[in-house]
């Protein structure tokens, strides 16, 4: 029929079409086999891991925090539990027309609630997503009672963070927070996940390992429409382990009450061991605000408060110690023999040294003083006898002894090792050389030395336990949900230092003066039967630019800091007390007052004390209103 | 055995013969291993169903390898006129499927005759093209008619709508006139043509379409929706690694996550179940195969069967790079079966009409039959 193929059948031209697509053909399965090469070999374990988790649902159950309570297990912080409205994508019927309707009934903004769905449109559609955070009873109620008209919504139980005591202490306990995505990825965090709450600041971070219970799991296998097959594996959370501070409760709000409306720290401690009793900084804020995410208004608020309510201003704030900084150079005088206590030497209202006059702050003195006196007097120009014979090397020397210069060691994040000068430390940090003249300005505290009221706390504690210093420690214990004991803290005596008994009660003497002599700098923090010891210290902010007595006129920024530190009773101490009062409108006899108060508590709790018959008017108590005022200058 | 003299039966092709016994038998241990986890049963309509269609494909592999393909040939217009109808049929009153009319039901059986005019083409081309005498390089204005056979049935099919078939009905009828020879012009001219109605075409398609085809290019951007049929295949593929995770745990399936797990990705399918490893050994099958099918047309000795070949050939071969592409990402998802391994009548009808084709050529390529 066809006479179409020549003798080879078929054109020679079409045969080579045959092999051209032959060739095709080949090449396409090899890109094939490379392709199936690098899904299965190269990426395989990635797509393992993906097939595995499309068929295993797991919803994490939020563990409750542990609680944080005081010595006595009375509680500070603890988890309750919120109720929040959650829905589950996959379970809706008509998401517009619901969250319009919820919103209507909770007087929300529907749009913010569109917002947060889209946010998490990317979770698997049976991963819950809260819309209405920690609702109230009266919302509560209302969900219920239209729930018919929602479906897919229902209300999530989730622990809280719960804040008996609000700002009390809030930066000692510190707050929690969801946890950041750049927290996830690193390797102390590896055994959470992305639900959690953590701890940020404070013990709530030092002790997160703790306090983070076990989170539980709902695991099922299910296919693709979400349908569970097989059985439902569920693993309860575990409480996280309880926190047993060394905090006394009762002495912990009293200290608050004292501080709220100033700026500054209160610490006090056992100086026999190093155990916190009270420790609060203000002004304070209230963390709650912080175990959900904090909104950006109330952020901004507490950011933009030059004041600093999140800074734990006990042991990160490092300030001039101002005159509570005189024990060292009495101490390193006593120590380099370059006086006794009972010596008695000229202290007038001026120093000279070379061209340079340094004041005293009480222009009226004008006697041969001893050691005791010019504690208790805190005379500046006696210090200042004895800063030109002590090289500051020499001085630092001792300021690092009792614990200055560096960090105390305690139980909480970031905290602030201050500065104490030497020649080479200054020149390293400062980039100046030492003036001799400067050293007169350390010694009473007034110059590049800094330090934390912790540090200082610390350094008065060794002076009254006769020389050991403990490492400070707010920790008593931690407690497992089933009563074990996973952690407990012992007393650490980090060393003891290296001076003289004899010359520490000399100090110890001055110190007693400082409150129960009638020239001492803080008469009014007399203790009636207890012999209250402690040191007042006033720092200047600037220098004199403000030569007025009338210290409202002056701006409150530039007010200086009140210092008061002192111990109790003088044999056998009891408790150690440093008040910080910044920018204070009375000065360091003030901050003695309010470490009267605290002292007078502890021991009345311990039995020690009991407070004179009340007669308000009568007593020494009235001697509040005795405080020199016009008092300006460091003492 | 009247009808297979043994003149036939000596060139009868077994590799091509066994290949594909071999390949519809794992097959079904397949679609075995792909039921859903809360649905084994041994007696599976889906499997069972598949078998029964295989055996009905061999019977008709020897009813057609019985008959000379010239005599097929001879009846081509009637095969496609008969299939073009019933696509319009399809089109007027079908059964909705998946939100496409492509479906004829018979009682108990329902088929897509789209499907079928794969076949049809090949054999009304072939008979167009070689019913007048020394034309073996077209000019634009000769392939008119040509053309008419093909852009009819694939623009009627692509409104099914059933992009896949569409595809590679034009896709084959181009391969068979490739083969016949063109002009240099024509090639040209109709590139032309093609690059300017690409875009109009575009605009044709239907939405889930389109997105399908965007879709491709950007797997992640719509990870629950269009994108979901792409990234669960890669995921059911590359999960295999090496050896898979055995016989019925090829977890993508069982539970439902690979959509179309019979059907088109049934490829995702064994693959996570066997892995690289079986992959490879699948692939090797489907080389021979084609690789044979080639060596047949190459060697046929007359102008009716090397087309009939190559147009039989590149329906194999299409099938089988197209859907393996699409379960790997390499492709955009368009419905195309894998050749007896994808669960559906009629799609096995088809590839074993093809395969019958190809014996049928061999068996007759001495024989110069007068008609």
């Amino acid at each position: 029929m066809s006479s179409l193929y020549n003798e080879n059948g078929i054109l020679k031209g079409q045969k080579n079409r045959i092999n051209l697509l032959a060739i095709i053909f080949t090449v396409l399965i090899f890109i094939l086999i490379a392709r199936l090469f690098y899904l299965q070999i190269i990426k395989g374990g990635y797509y393992y891991k993906l097939a595995k988790n499309n068929a295993t649902r797991i919803i994490y159950l939020t563990a409750p925090r542990g609680d944080i309570l005081s010595s006595k297990g009375k509680i500070f912080v603890d988890d309750e539990s919120s109720f929040n409205i959650a829905i589950t994508l996959a379970h809706i019927e008509n998401l517009k027309a619901e969250l319009i309707f919820l919103a209507r009934l909770m007087h929300q903004n529907y749009n913010k609630f569109l917002k947060t769905v889209k946010k998490e449109e990317f979770l698997p559609s049976y991963e819950p997503i809260i819309l209405m955070r920690n609702i109230s009873v009266k919302e509560l109620s209302k969900f219920e009672v239209n729930k018919l008209f929602l479906p897919g919504f229902f209300i999530a139980k989730i622990p809280i963070r719960h804040y008996p005591y609000k700002k009390i202490g809030a930066q000692i306990f510190g707050y929690v927070g969801p946890v950041s995505s750049s927290q996830l990825k690193e390797k102390k965090y590896d055994y959470l996940n992305s639900s959690d709450i953590v701890g940020e600041t404070g013990l709530e971070y030092y002790y997160q390992k703790y306090l983070h219970g076990k989170d539980g799991e709902k695991r099922v296998v299910v296919n693709s429409h979400g349908e569970p097959i097989g059985k439902i594996i569920i693993k309860k959370p575990v409480m996280g382990a309880n926190l047993y501070t060394t905090l006394d409760l009762p002495l912990e709000r009293l200290a608050y009450k004292l501080m709220k409306k100033r700026e500054g720290a209160i610490i006090a401690i056992n100086p026999n061991n190093g155990k916190i009793l009270a420790m609060v900084s203000t002004p304070s804020f209230n963390p709650f605000y912080f175990s959900e995410g904090i909104s950006q208004k109330r952020w901004d608020k507490i950011i933009k408060n030059d004041q600093h309510p999140l800074e734990n201003k006990a042991i990160q704030n490092a300030l001039a110690p101002g005159s509570t900084f005189k024990v060292i150079g009495a101490l390193a005088a006593l120590s380099l023999h370059l006086i006794t206590p009972k010596e008695k030497i000229y202290s007038g209202p001026t120093f000279k040294l070379g061209n340079a006059v340094f004041y005293n702050w009480n222009p009226n003195q004008k006697s041969k003083i001893n050691l005791y006196r010019a504690i208790a007097e805190s005379v500046d120009t006696y210090f200042y006898s004895l800063g030109v014979k002590i090289s500051v090397d020499k001085l630092a020397g001792y300021a690092f002894r009792l614990g200055f210069g560096k960090r105390t060691g305690i139980d909480l994040p970031d905290e602030n090792p201050g500065f104490i000068p030497t020649r080479q430390l200054v020149y390293k940090r400062y980039h100046r050389h030492w003036y001799k003249g400067s050293t007169l300005s350390v010694i009473i505290g007034q110059s590049y030395d800094i330090v934390t009221p912790i540090q200082l706390v610390t350094a008065y504690s060794s002076i009254a336990n006769g020389g050991n210093i403990y490492r400070p420690y707010l920790l008593k214990k931690i407690v497992s949900q089933n009563g074990r004991i996973l952690k407990e803290m012992k007393p650490k005596l980090i060393k003891h230092i290296d001076i003289k008994k004899s010359y520490l009660s000399a100090v110890k003497k001055g110190l007693c003066d400082v409150v129960n002599k009638d020239y001492g700098t803080a008469v009014n923090g007399r203790i009636n039967g207890i012999t209250f010891c402690g040191k007042t210290g006033t720092a200047q902010i600037i220098s004199k630019i403000y030569s007025i007595y009338d210290i409202k006129k002056i701006p409150r920024k530039y007010r200086d800091n009140a210092w008061f530190v002192g111990f109790a009773p003088l044999k056998n101490p009891k408790i150690a007390v440093v008040v910080l009062d910044m920018h204070a409108n009375f000065l360091g006899a003030n901050a003695a007052v309010i470490a009267k108060k605290i002292v007078e508590k502890y021991l009345e709790q311990k039995g020690l004390w009991k407070p004179p018959v009340r007669k308000k008017v009568n007593g020494k108590v009235k001697s509040k209103s005795k405080v020199p005022s016009f008092i300006y200058t460091s003492f | 055995m009247k009808l297979l003299d043994n003149e036939y039966a000596k060139n009868f092709d077994f590799i091509i013969f066994f290949t594909v016994i071999i390949i519809s038998f794992i097959g079904i241990i397949n679609l075995y291993g792909s039921l859903s986890v809360n649905h084994k049963d041994f007696f599976d309509p889906y499997v069972i169903k598949q078998i029964i269609w295989l055996m009905i494909a061999y019977f008709l592999m020897f009813a057609i390898i019985s008959i000379d393909y010239n005599t097929l040939i001879e009846v081509a217009y009637y095969i496609y006129g008969f299939i073009f109808i019933l696509i319009i049929a399809v089109l007027l009153k079908g059964r909705i499927t998946h939100g496409a009319s492509r479906w004829i039901s018979l009682g108990m059986l329902s088929f897509q005759p789209s499907e079928f005019m794969k076949i049809g083409l090949v054999f009304a081309l072939v008979k167009y093209l070689t019913s007048y005498e020394n034309r073996n390089c077209y000019s634009v204005k000769e392939l008119i008619i040509p053309l008419i056979i093909i852009l009819l049935p694939a623009l009627l099919i692509a409104k099914e709508p059933d992009l896949g078939t569409a595809l590679i009905v034009f896709f084959v009828g181009i391969i068979i006139i490739y083969f016949a020879g063109i002009k240099k012009s024509a090639i040209l001219i109709l590139t032309g043509i093609a690059l300017f109605l690409g875009p109009v075409l575009w605009f044709h398609l239907k939405s889930y379409q389109k997105s399908r085809i965007l879709i491709f290019l950007h797997p992640a951007k719509d990870y629950l929706g269009a994108g979901y049929n792409i990234i669960q295949s890669e995921v059911a593929v590359g999960a295999g690694r090496l050896f898979g995770d055995g016989f019925g745990n090829g977890s993508q399936s069982t539970l439902n996550f690979l959509p179309a797990k019979h059907t088109d990705f049934i490829f995702s399918t064994f693959s996570q179940q066997f892995g690289f490893f079986g992959g490879m050994v699948l692939i090797a099958l489907y080389f021979i195969l084609i690789i044979r099918g080639f060596q047949i047309v190459y060697q046929t000795k007359k102008l009716q069967g090397f087309l009939l070949g190559a147009g039989a050939l590149s329906i194999l071969a299409l099938h089988t790079i197209i859907n393996i592409y699409m379960t790997i990402g390499l492709l955009p998802v368009v419905g195309v079966p894998l050749p007896f391994f994808s669960y559906g009548g009629t799609s096995i009808i088809v590839d074993m009409s093809a395969v019958a084709i190809l014996l049928n050529i061999k068996m007759r390529r001495y024989k110069f039959q007068g008609a």
